[in-house]
């Protein structure tokens, strides 16, 4: 046989390919993704909603922030100081930040003064239209005012005080941090807290910088603890959550694999008493694997942590079909032919392969990046272990096994039991009696598309965040406004309009926002402060009470040359300037024209957003989180529709093999198991959820191998029986321990798999019972 | 607070001779704090001159204080205009001379609340406070007290240079030189101490 050996060559070197390439891969930069944003599928409308919510989280995220506390605010300085130079030295970070950022009122004097006519604080466009407005009390309010406030800009520049106002309200920074000694710090009841903020060298999303970081801060945290024992370290930012996601789905891939092959190696040595079949089996799942890992790795260019978790618990579902070709030589004893024997029982593998294809193939089409990059993974992983299976085992299994069927005659006697006592009457009214148990818990289901369930956040990082955002007073919120105009001026004056209407919200579920035309106002704006000054206060008007007041003649001039000259700051001059760095990222350029983001602090979900800016013009209210849950909820639909559709795919494939009484036969064992799991869900109040419906359509697609195999074996095939059980039970070890994974939609998928399966696995001799068993 | 206030009395009590050294900056803390909770409201006369480089001549202002323990500072001007400036922990009112209030809340401005913070501590001689912002050089006894205060670095070192005051029973003088050169120069006297507000007091802090 030529080709078959050529077929098997052929297809050990593409496995040898992609054993290298993942090879080459993992060797240089793990291209591990622990991103928990690249885990979201794209939700919004527009490229523009997209790019605006990727630079906020880039923003905020790349960032780590610490507080240190301490009760004595000495001592809380000289920590952080100390923890700011260790983390410095640690070389882990790009830059770190203790030193509060200073304003320096000569630059901003600088900046703005020769913009001044244009730049007018809300209070005071409101006192100059105003009729009682008196020049001359304006200005002798100003210069006897008891304290300057905020910045101090020169009476020759500024004699009214408006652009003193002006600087003092521009929203830099809409915290609770107030500078001391130089450092940003914060109080509470019991301790002063003081800011460090650390800007990881490389992405705080690869595994390099997060192991580099969290050293950094560990190293740090210990020095901290010992030469400040009573002090207390708070800290937040993406490079924690990835790492502990990355952690965390290490561990679990070590515990789901290890857990798997040890149930493997257990199972197949009490099956089989010999080491060639273990062996091989366990090298056409590591066929399946590398084949799997490569086609991700080539797809999509970097592998989820949570494909790769899911991917360790595919080895109990990819080794089925190596556990069957050995069962068979078993039972074949001293007459086995590798080749005779693989094309009787290639039939119930190929329909096997299909049906669990159906199952992962829905996960394939749905939008989130993880979970069809799960379905991808699983469907190339199954393809691999098959093909490996069909094309290798003949050839490196030619000789009889050592032993034969006589070990195996326990599995056997237990089905004798079942096909003695079990009448087609009697199966048909315990399914219905089951499902009729099943129906109250049916009506209890509920369903929760909480977007949450796709990340796995370790609670004490979480409530650290929650401690810093109560001290800092930033806003926890995932929404945020965006402002698109054809051009800078559009936006600008859309942007103000926002402002206006959002104002007057400010003390209604909203502490504050930061917009960019609070630094830097449209053309129009600035045009029509400095026609108000002209009208309200002309030089003619203001130069006598200048003098009156004692300022030097150089005022007067300077006001005349304020009013005459046309220089408003533009929205590009200012993005230049120092002070607007920190800012940047709120202005989006789009390929048609430019975008602003408007930050909400203090937003505590109760103001509509929707409604509030329904009426303006090129506002949108952008909600990431709502987004993604929107859309889980929609899939939600899209999975419940696809189920039964999945069902009539899965009868019709088995229809075609066995015919339409023994394909519903074979299905009914897995429709039950599915029914009795749902029941089970709506009595125990746990609530279903994309992922625990993506699970039940991998039971209608994995559940009916195992009826598949009991009568395609046939009840005189002992060892197949056991190969059945034996395969269930690796099967049911990795899901199970699937279902302890901390990521809540591996949890879900794991935990559903679990009961559906099982169920499966118990009712499947009802297939025989109903069919007639195949010989 | 009151760990400083029993210390400082241990001092007094044990130590006969630590009044002839300068008293260290909790124990002026505490004598202040002490004085306070004898009287929680103090009424004075105010004189402020400012000379600065913009101005022909210095710019003289002239009114009247309250300072009010727990609640804040009425600084009232009476020359030459009328208007008065409440500021309390949260918020600065403004009331001019028509009666016009404008009321500024310090979670609007950052800045503003910590001006205010730091003239309410000026004027109550509140010492601890003072102590978070400037490094106090404390000279003198208990009952003529002299303090230099240097800004620790921030954006008050930017605006300020240094603040000489002194006193004794209360706040007599404060003198701030400012970073550009300018300086103001502020005298208090005619000290009245007070138990309790006036209705037209408590109508500006807002009490009832």
């Amino acid at each position: 046989m030529r080709s078959r050996e050529l077929a098997a060559l052929i297809w050990l070197t593409l496995v040898l390919v992609a054993t290298v390439y993942v090879g080459h891969r993992f060797a240089n930069t793990t291209p591990l993704e622990t991103d928990l944003l690249a885990l979201l599928p794209q939700t919004e409308r527009s490229a523009t909603a997209e790019a605006a919510v990727r630079a906020l989280s880039e923003q905020l995220g790349n960032r780590a922030l610490f507080l240190v506390g301490h009760a004595d605010p000495e001592h809380a300085r000289h920590a952080a100081r100390g923890f700011a130079a260790r983390l410095e030295a640690s070389g882990a970070f790009k830059r770190v930040i203790a030193a509060a950022p200073e304003v320096d009122p000569l630059a901003l004097g600088r900046t703005y003064i020769p913009h001044r006519a244009g730049l007018l604080a809300p209070g005071d466009r409101d006192a100059l239209s105003a009729s009682s407005f008196s020049a001359q009390t304006a200005l002798l309010r100003r210069l006897h005012q008891p304290f300057q406030t905020g910045i101090a800009t020169d009476p020759t520049y500024d004699p009214f005080g408006f652009l003193q106002r002006w600087l003092t309200q521009l929203p830099f920074v809409r915290t609770q941090l107030m500078p001391s000694d130089g450092m940003l710090t914060v109080r509470d009841a019991q301790e002063t807290w003081v800011l460090v903020v650390a800007e990881p060298l490389g992405s705080a999303f690869a595994a390099t910088t997060q192991v580099r970081v969290i050293a950094a801060v560990a190293n740090a945290e210990a020095t901290l603890r010992d030469e400040t024992p009573s002090a207390s370290l708070l800290r937040t930012g993406a490079v924690f959550y990835g790492d502990a996601a990355r952690a965390g789905a290490e561990r679990e891939v070590d515990m789901i694999g290890g857990g798997s092959l040890i149930g493997i190696l257990v199972m197949m040595w009490l099956l089989f008493r010999s080491l060639q079949p273990l062996a091989l089996s366990l090298i056409t799942v590591a066929c399946g694997i590398a084949c799997a890992t490569a086609a991700v790795l080539v797809t999509h260019d970097r592998i989820h942590l949570i494909t790769l978790v899911f991917g360790a618990s595919l080895i109990g579902e990819a080794v089925d079909y190596a556990i069957q070709f050995f069962a068979a030589r078993l039972d074949a004893g001293a007459s086995w032919q590798a080749e005779r024997s693989l094309a009787r029982i290639l039939p119930a593998l190929a329909v096997a392969l299909a049906t669990s294809l159906i199952g992962y193939g829905a996960l394939t089409l749905t939008p989130f990046p993880a979970i069809s990059q799960i379905g991808l993974f699983a469907f190339a992983g199954l393809a691999a272990a098959w093909l490996s299976v069909v094309l290798l085992l003949p050839l490196l299994a030619r000789a009889p096994g050592a032993h034969d069927s006589r070990d195996v005659k326990l599995p056997q006697r237990l089905l004798r039991v079942w096909q003695d006592r079990a009448t087609p009457g009697g199966v048909i009214a315990l399914v219905v009696a089951l499902l009729s148990a099943a129906v109250p818990g049916w009506l209890h289901l509920s369903t929760d598309d909480d977007v949450r369930q796709l990340v796995a956040r370790p609670a004490a990082l979480v409530k650290q965040e929650a401690s810093i955002r109560l001290l800092v007073g930033t806003a926890g919120g995932s929404r945020f406004l965006l402002v698109e105009g054809a051009d800078d001026e559009e936006a600008l004056r859309r942007e103000e309009a926002l402002s206006a209407r959002l104002r007057t919200r400010v003390g209604q579920g909203l502490a504050g926002y930061a917009a960019v035309s609070g630094f830097v106002p449209s053309i129009a704006t600035q045009a029509a402060m400095r026609a108000l000054l002209q009208r309200t206060l002309p030089a003619e008007k203001v130069a006598p009470l200048l003098d009156e007041a004692g300022l030097q003649k150089a005022a007067a001039e300077a006001w005349r040359h304020m009013l005459a000259s046309d220089a408003p700051l533009t929205l590009r001059q200012w993005l230049e300037l120092p002070l607007a760095q920190p800012f940047k990222y709120q202005v989006v350029p789009t390929s048609s024209g430019t975008a602003l983001i408007v930050i909400l602090s203090g937003d505590d979900g109760s103001l509509d957003l929707m409604s509030l800016t329904a009426d303006l013009p090129g506002v949108s209210a952008i909600d990431k989180a709502a987004s993604v849950s929107a859309l889980l909820a929609e899939y939600r639909r899209l999975a419940t529709l696809w189920l039964p559709f999945a069902g009539l795919m899965v009868l019709a494939v088995l229809a075609w093999r066995y015919g339409l009484r023994q394909g519903a036969a074979i299905l009914l064992p897995t429709l039950a198991a599915i029914g009795i799991a749902l029941g089970l869900y709506g009595a125990v109040g746990v609530s279903l959820t994309l992922f625990s419906l993506l699970a039940l359509t991998l039971i209608l697609g994995s559940g009916v191998n195992y009826a598949i195999f009991i009568v395609e074996a046939g009840p005189c095939a002992p060892a197949s029986f056991a190969g059945v059980l034996v395969s269930a039970t690796t099967t049911l070890l990795a899901f199970g321990l699937l279902g302890l994974s901390s990521m809540p939609a591996l949890h879900q998928f794991g935990l559903l798999l679990l009961i559906g399966i099982s169920l499966a696995v118990l009712f499947a001799p009802m297939a025989l019972t109903l069919g007639r068993a195949r010989q | 607070m009151r760990r400083q206030m029993t210390s400082c009395v241990f001092f007094v009590l044990i130590l006969p001779f630590a009044a002839m050294a300068a008293p260290t900056t909790p124990e002026l803390a505490a004598h202040m704090a002490q004085r306070f909770e004898q009287a929680p409201v103090l009424r004075a006369e105010f004189t402020q001159e400012k000379r600065m480089a913009a101005f022909r001549k210095p710019l003289q202002t002239r009114g009247q204080l309250t300072v009010v323990r727990g609640e804040g500072v009425i600084w009232q001007i009476d020359a030459p205009l009328k208007v008065a400036y409440v500021l309390a922990e949260d918020r600065i009112v403004e009331i001019g001379e028509d009666g016009v209030t404008q009321i500024r809340a310090a979670q609007d401005m950052p800045g503003l609340a910590q001006v205010g913070a730091l003239f309410r501590a000026l004027l109550g001689a509140r010492v601890d406070v003072l102590a978070d912002l400037f490094a106090v050089v404390p000279e003198g006894t208990l009952d003529a007290w002299r303090l230099t205060l240097t800004p620790r670095p921030g954006p008050i070192a930017q605006a300020i240079r240094e603040i000489r005051m002194n006193g004794g029973r209360h706040v007599e003088q404060i003198r701030i030189d400012e970073a550009n050169g300018d300086s103001a120069t502020l005298v208090f006297r005619n000290f009245r101490e007070d138990r309790t507000l006036l209705p037209v007091e408590r109508e500006r802090f807002g009490l009832r």
